[in-house]
């Protein structure tokens, strides 16, 4: 969610259970306006929270004027102050899933993770490896996955120029309510994975400055989505299943969109059950 | 009938003798933008027009008022066209004729004249409607205006009039309906909750439910996020007595036929194969444990829900523990549709209602806390109830008058142990009161020496305990490593004046906040209605496979006996008739030697 104008468009998600406090929205509107200046960014988003035991992550992205390339996070506990997180690498991803439960809320906090090592010979006594996982790292992984799995964007909100930046599209309206009621409307804001894979014929009719990124109706496992609308059809809400607390919202037929996390930072593996 | 000429005329026109035949001076009103080259009448005319509306009504000589008798004619509208009459059409007809000065005007006279007469066509109502139709949102809008405007009466203009406020002694059902906005502005605080229109929304809904309904106690208990539609619940106590015959009785019933027809089916499907009476399946399906009875347990509260406020509000069926047990097997989302089927394993019992408010149960039994000393148990119940309510202990508890309130810093306190629980747990039965399945076998034992031998009994299950009522929440099972409830402060910049959240870990979404030194408190849940298992799920594996029929002797295959074997069994069997005979003989000689 764009942080100018934070304190009215959070009410549009505030059916999902997701609102802010005077005081935190007092000391956002500051805060953001300092970290945009003071790290020169084009534009710096809100993102969300993350709820930990003893105490709430806000996180905000700033980012430059090609929005998928620069994208630096930052995390604080107050809305006041503000603390740059290091950019999640592979390894640090792959490390993050092996800690379990809550985020505890300190960011030094070190998460433990056991795991037996067999020794070839098959002797009983196996060796006991003990990773440790900064609670820091694991912050940025979860965020990177989410941006990743579930970070959402209208069809033709960016443009792709021809020397592959991707700009926001100024002369973007909103979808239509019809429009906005498919799930095909919406798109992945990340590299493309499963476009490259589509058969030439279906490529054909789609148009390579607006679609270059999957559409939502490729999600595996399809319902994965949950999209109603809000004030009749005033506004759309999508809501994640499988990261619970993700919610994208947009009012059709204006160019106001946006998105927010509020959750544990825990992903729902449990989705192929419950749907 | 003077009068009437008056109103018409604005331009005057003069109509050609040549054309007509006859000079007629009139005046009349004209579409036709006014041409100059058609002369104009002289002013005297106007003058006498003038004298005429200032002398009013006078009598016209017989030849003036024939010709204004004949225009009124011309001037009357048809019956069929607005703003058509033969005047105009006239008229129009005429000028455009002078106008072009054409040799051909008379041939073209039809012609023109069906022009003109097309070219006007008008209809009165179109066949074809435009038609849009209700957007959805303005079908939602029109509901909650509805809803508005019952509670808000009607307007009223008079500004120095006092405004109707209730009286504070009547007795009005609306006192009834809980003061959502103060409870707001407290959860607004902490960050947690719903926007405040809808809080403003919800209550004005709530009023449908006090005048139909007879209730004692109400209260918002929450939102519950569905995969098309969402929920706003409410629960509600209703008056002692007023509690109606149980709703899931009669579906009860339905599941037990369907379920029956269904075992039956699945056993005795095939027709070729013939099954002897004697074999029955081993299953035993558990005893049926009956829900409690109305208006105590988990059938305290009534439920209400809908999908949006200014949409019906529809009861929710009273739960019973077969699907308190069934609910804590599965993870669903809801839907949104209360006759939703739930297709899971294992089956449960009923519809997404019935899941619906079992979750609901287990959601209030395990998150309704309280500040400690709120609450306290009755002194002065006998000793005879005491007993009654079973080995639970006390089940019931009252308002403490002199709770006088514990400071911030304690209701804040991260363990946990200034806040307790209030309501009953739900035990692994389902239930909240313990029932002893045999009791129902062997009748009703009344007398205390025939229950305590029944206990003693291996057969006898044990009685499940819970924890006892107004357990501090720190006594609460773990998630995982994370502590059960997670109590926090609402402000970090105004902590002077903040309030004390709790914000649970095992119901995710289950928010409790503590104002004015822990004396105002109440619980609302926001969330999908889960459960946060620690781990992953983990569905139940189907039970084993039954085998179709116990061994016995009837059924067990023997070996068909080899060659030698059938001739040393025939060999002995030819040896015992022998002897048969031989005895039968045998006998005859005797007995004949008797005769003789």
């Amino acid at each position: 969610m764009d942080s100018e104008g934070l304190h009215l468009n959070i009410d549009y998600v505030g059916s999902s259970g997701i609102i802010l406090s005077p005081e935190q929205k007092a000391a956002l509107q500051t805060s953001l306006v300092i970290l945009k200046n003071s790290g020169k960014f084009h534009r710096v988003y809100f993102w969300g929270k993350i709820l930990g035991v003893k105490d709430d992550y806000f996180i905000a992205q700033g980012v430059g004027r090609d929005e998928m390339e620069n994208r630096k996070t930052f995390y604080s506990k107050d809305c006041v102050h503000w603390g740059l997180l290091p950019p999640a690498t592979k390894a640090m991803r792959e490390q993050s899933k092996l800690a379990q439960g809550r985020f505890t809320g300190d960011p030094s906090y070190e998460f433990e993770h056991t795991e037996q090592k067999k020794s070839e010979d098959g002797e009983e006594a196996g060796e006991e490896e003990t990773i440790t996982i900064k609670e820091e790292d694991r912050l940025s992984s979860v965020i990177a996955e989410i941006d990743e799995d579930v970070k959402i964007v209208p069809r033709s909100a960016f443009i792709k120029t021809p020397d592959g930046k991707i700009n926001a599209n100024r002369s973007f309206e909103g979808l239509s309510v019809s429009e906005s009621a498919k799930l095909c409307s919406y798109m992945h804001f990340r590299d493309a994975i499963c476009l490259q894979e589509k058969s030439l014929l279906q490529k054909a009719n789609l148009d390579k400055a607006i679609d270059f990124m999957d559409t939502l109706e490729e999600d595996i496992p399809k319902g994965s989505w949950s999209l109603q609308f809000e004030r009749g059809s005033g506004l759309v809400t999508l809501r994640s299943l499988l990261w619970l607390g993700y919610v994208f919202y947009h009012v059709p037929g204006t160019h106001m969109y946006g998105s927010c996390y509020v959750g544990n930072g825990e992903k729902n593996l449990d989705l192929p059950f419950m749907l | 009938m003077a009068q009437m000429p008056f109103r018409f005329s604005i331009t005057r026109l003069d109509v050609c003798k040549k054309m007509k035949g006859e000079s007629r001076k009139v005046r009349g009103r004209s579409t036709v933008p006014h041409d100059d080259s058609v002369s104009e009448a002289p002013s005297n005319q106007s003058q006498r027009y003038d004298d005429y509306e200032e002398e009013g009504f006078r009598e016209l000589p017989p030849e003036e008022q024939r010709c204004v008798n004949a225009k009124l004619f011309l001037m009357r509208e048809g019956s069929e066209v607005d703003g058509q009459n033969l005047y105009n059409h006239l008229s129009t007809l005429l000028t455009k004729i002078l106008v072009e000065k054409s040799d051909d005007a008379l041939n073209k006279l039809e012609d023109e004249s069906k022009d003109f007469k097309r070219e006007k066509f008008t209809y009165k109502e179109p066949f074809i409607k435009d038609n849009p139709g209700r957007t959805p949102s303005e079908v939602l809008a029109h509901a909650q205006w509805q809803m508005m405007k019952t509670a808000c009466g009607d307007p009223k203009f008079i500004p120095n009039e006092s405004f109707d406020l209730p009286d504070e002694d009547e007795e009005d059902i609306y006192r009834l309906i809980p003061n959502l906005m103060k409870q707001a502005l407290f959860f607004e605080q902490a960050g947690v909750g719903l926007p405040r229109e809808e809080f403003i929304r919800i209550t004005t809904a709530m009023r449908e439910l006090v005048e139909k309904w007879p209730i004692e106690t109400l209260r918002f208990w929450g939102k519950i996020l569905g995969t098309r539609k969402n929920y706003y619940v409410v629960e509600a106590e209703f008056k002692d007595g007023e509690y109606e015959s149980d709703l899931s009785d009669d579906e009860g019933d339905e599941d037990k036929s369907s379920n029956d027809k269904i075992e039956d089916s699945m056993i005795f499907d095939d027709e070729s194969t013939t099954v002897t009476d004697e074999i029955k399946p081993f299953y035993k399906p558990p005893p049926r444990i009956p829900c409690e009875s109305l208006g105590t347990g988990l059938n305290k509260h009534v439920y209400f829900v809908c999908n949006e406020p200014g949409l019906p509000w529809i009861r929710l069926p009273h739960i019973n523990p077969a699907q308190i047990v069934a609910a804590r097997k599965i993870r669903r989302f809801f839907t949104g549709d209360l006759g939703e089927h739930i297709v899971s394993h294992p089956p449960f019992p009923g519809l997404e209602k019935n899941l619906l408010r079992a979750q609901i149960a287990r959601i209030s039994a395990a998150t309704t806390v309280s500040p400690i000393g709120y609450f306290r148990f009755d002194d002065n119940e006998e000793e005879e109830d005491a007993e009654e309510s079973g080995s639970n202990g006390r089940n019931t508890c009252i308002i403490d008058q002199e709770f006088e309130g514990m400071p911030l810093r304690d209701l804040c306190d991260p363990t946990g142990q200034t806040w307790c629980h209030h309501m009953q747990s739900v035990l692994p039965q389902g239930r909240n009161t313990w029932f002893n399945p045999m009791e129902g076998k062997s009748g009703e034992g009344g007398e205390e020496d025939s229950d305590e031998e029944e206990r003693n009994e291996p057969d006898e299950p044990e009685p499940e305990v819970g924890p006892p009522l107004l357990t501090p929440v720190s006594e609460d099972q773990p998630v995982h490593d994370s502590p059960a409830w997670i109590p926090r402060i609402s402000s970090r910049l105004v902590p002077e004046f903040a309030v004390a959240m709790l914000q649970s870990n095992t119901w995710p979404g289950s928010w409790t906040f503590g104002a004015e030194r822990g004396r105002y408190f109440t619980s609302l849940y926001i969330g999908w209605g889960q459960k946060n298992l620690g781990g992953a799920f983990e569905p139940e594996i189907p039970p084993d496979v039954m085998e179709e029929f116990p061994s016995g002797p009837e059924i067990t295959e023997a070996d068909d006996p080899s060659p030698e074997e059938e001739s040393a069994f025939k060999a002995a069997l030819a040896d015992k008739e022998f002897d048969a005979e031989f005895g039968e003989d045998q006998a005859e000689e005797e007995t004949s030697d008797v005769d003789d």
